[in-house]
């Protein structure tokens, strides 16, 4: 609360005063392993913005094939609907594993990330 | 790639390049160049910031959609010419006080149109157009002013080459328009279809005999701009320079067409192949950028769509440094660029200003960082 009255109140002059270059607590080669992973993961995350929504309509739009099977009279419908099955089994299964591996490895460097945190600690 | 689209100092060589190297290369005392992004969004800052370091004076500034860039390079006395349309720095300060000021003390000579009449100065230079009509700088004193012919820049040399390369030899033209107002769709709006254009306007238009003695719809045709060189930030560029822009576009695409040269400041390089997979989703192809830089958080103190959001904080702070004395303010800026950009990211975000946290540096840019979800930061603190 102190803070944001702070920031509230009108800038003083030595608020304006610039610093000389400062070392880094941490090296700039981990600042930019960190960018690089962070920027990766952006960038999937903003290429699942176009992809949120399609998701959550593909399981009722598949619930309702479904139901539609036991009404099917003609074989060829049958040998469509498997092709289009086992196309959407491909594409699912490229993205499932893609997402699977990433968040493994992200529970991974939370837990290493923990671990550090408790060595410098002690 | 053909190669007659490489610049032949630039043939066989990688379009990758520093920092430094890329403004060295390209941005020297004089030339006409065009800043992108807009307002405050993915202005690419660590192009603008190497230029204040390597002290490149004399510029000619041709840009649409605000003034940050420019804002800092009249601060740090380097720019002569000013060939644009707003120059604020939206709500946090309206008119960008290092232009304002260089302007009214005669260090800067500037020619402005609107922001439609600018934008489509734009669009006529992306598509190689003689010139673009428009009608939004008509009923204005706009055609009463030309500052550039009063400086003796615009037309030819007795050799017949151009006085000034990116200096068009009128600043606008009006004309009858040859379709007598078809264009304007009178017939879209009549007969009660519930929009506002329901007026009389055009009619009035059609009997007003300005600018050219007679009656009839005027036209302003407005020529294309043709900087020397455009500087955009995107956050993913190919190897070769397929660029990716995501969020708001502004004036980029048209900018970097309408630009013999186009340097682009990457928050990321990647593999062509991964542009590729979706073509249509990318925003300039490869021949059009001559430069590739890789700097990420090179936006600070701006915006970049998805990755972070800009420094309120930052330019709360400034709006109050630009109206010192103007030497001050000059040493203000060389002083906060610092040597190179890795120290500057390392050193300045939060320096020099009041922030909540009290953090600086790295760790004050990832204090930015946007939700992928939104585009920006929601709840970012922005107090007056």
């Amino acid at each position: 609360m102190e803070q944001h009255k702070r920031m509230r109140a009108r800038i003083t002059e030595e608020d304006l005063r610039l610093s000389e270059s400062v070392e880094p607590k941490e090296s700039l080669e981990t600042w930019q392993r960190v960018i690089s992973a962070a920027w990766d993961m952006t960038i999937v995350a903003v290429a699942y913005n176009d992809m949120r929504y399609p998701l959550k309509r593909v399981p009722e739009t598949l619930e309702t094939l479904e139901s539609e099977i036991g009404a099917i009279r003609d074989e060829t419908t049958l040998n469509v609907i498997e092709e289009e099955i086992k196309t959407g089994i491909r594409h699912f299964s490229e993205i499932l594993e893609g997402a699977r591996d990433s968040r493994e490895r992200m529970d991974r460097i939370l837990r290493a990330a923990w671990n550090r945190r408790v060595e410098l600690k002690s | 790639m053909a190669e007659a689209t490489i610049p032949t100092f630039m043939r066989g060589k990688d379009k990758i390049m520093s920092l430094s190297d890329a403004v060295k290369t390209f941005i020297k005392p004089g030339t006409c160049i065009c800043p992108g992004g807009f307002s405050y969004t993915k202005k690419p800052f660590a192009l603008a910031r190497e230029v204040i370091r390597q002290d490149i004076g004399n510029l000619f500034v041709t840009m649409n959609g605000g003034a940050s860039i420019c804002e800092f390079w009249c601060a740090a006395g380097l720019v002569k010419l000013l060939d644009t349309t707003y120059i604020g720095l939206e709500g946090i300060q309206p008119v960008a006080y290092s232009v304002r000021r260089s302007i009214q003390d005669g260090t800067v000579d500037v020619e402005d149109y609107s922001n439609y009449g600018f934008g489509l100065r734009t669009v006529a230079g992306r598509y190689g157009w003689p010139f673009a009509p428009c009608m939004s700088e008509l009923g204005t004193s706009f055609m009463l002013h030309d500052t550039f012919a009063k400086m003796g820049l615009r037309g030819k040399k007795a050799d017949g080459s151009w006085i000034h390369p990116s200096i068009p030899p009128a600043r606008a033209v009006v004309i009858e328009d040859p379709f007598d107002g078809w264009g304007l769709r009178p017939h879209a709006f009549e007969g009660g279809d519930g929009t506002s254009n329901q007026t009389n306007a055009l009619e009035k238009v059609r009997e007003a005999t300005a600018y050219t003695g007679n009656k009839g719809v005027k036209v302003v045709l407005v020529p294309p701009i043709l900087p020397e060189v455009t500087i955009i930030l995107s956050q993913r560029v190919g190897e070769k320079g397929t660029t990716r822009i995501e969020g708001i576009w502004g004036p980029d695409n048209e900018q970097a067409i309408s630009a013999k040269y186009c340097i682009v400041q990457a928050e990321k390089i990647v593999k062509e192949e991964e542009l590729r997979a979706q073509p249509y989703s990318n925003t300039i192809a490869m021949q059009y950028i001559d430069a590739i830089v890789e700097q990420p958080y090179g936006g600070f103190p701006g915006q970049v769509p998805y990755y972070y959001d800009y420094d309120w904080d930052f330019w709360r702070a400034y709006t109050q440094v630009n109206r010192k004395d103007k030497a001050e303010v000059n040493k203000y800026i060389r002083n906060w660029v610092m040597e190179d950009e890795w120290t500057f990211l390392a050193t300045r975000p939060g320096d020099g200003y009041p922030t909540i946290s009290g953090t600086k540096g790295l760790e004050r840019l990832f204090e930015l960082r946007a939700d992928a979800m939104f585009g920006y930061k929601p709840g970012l603190a922005r107090p007056l």
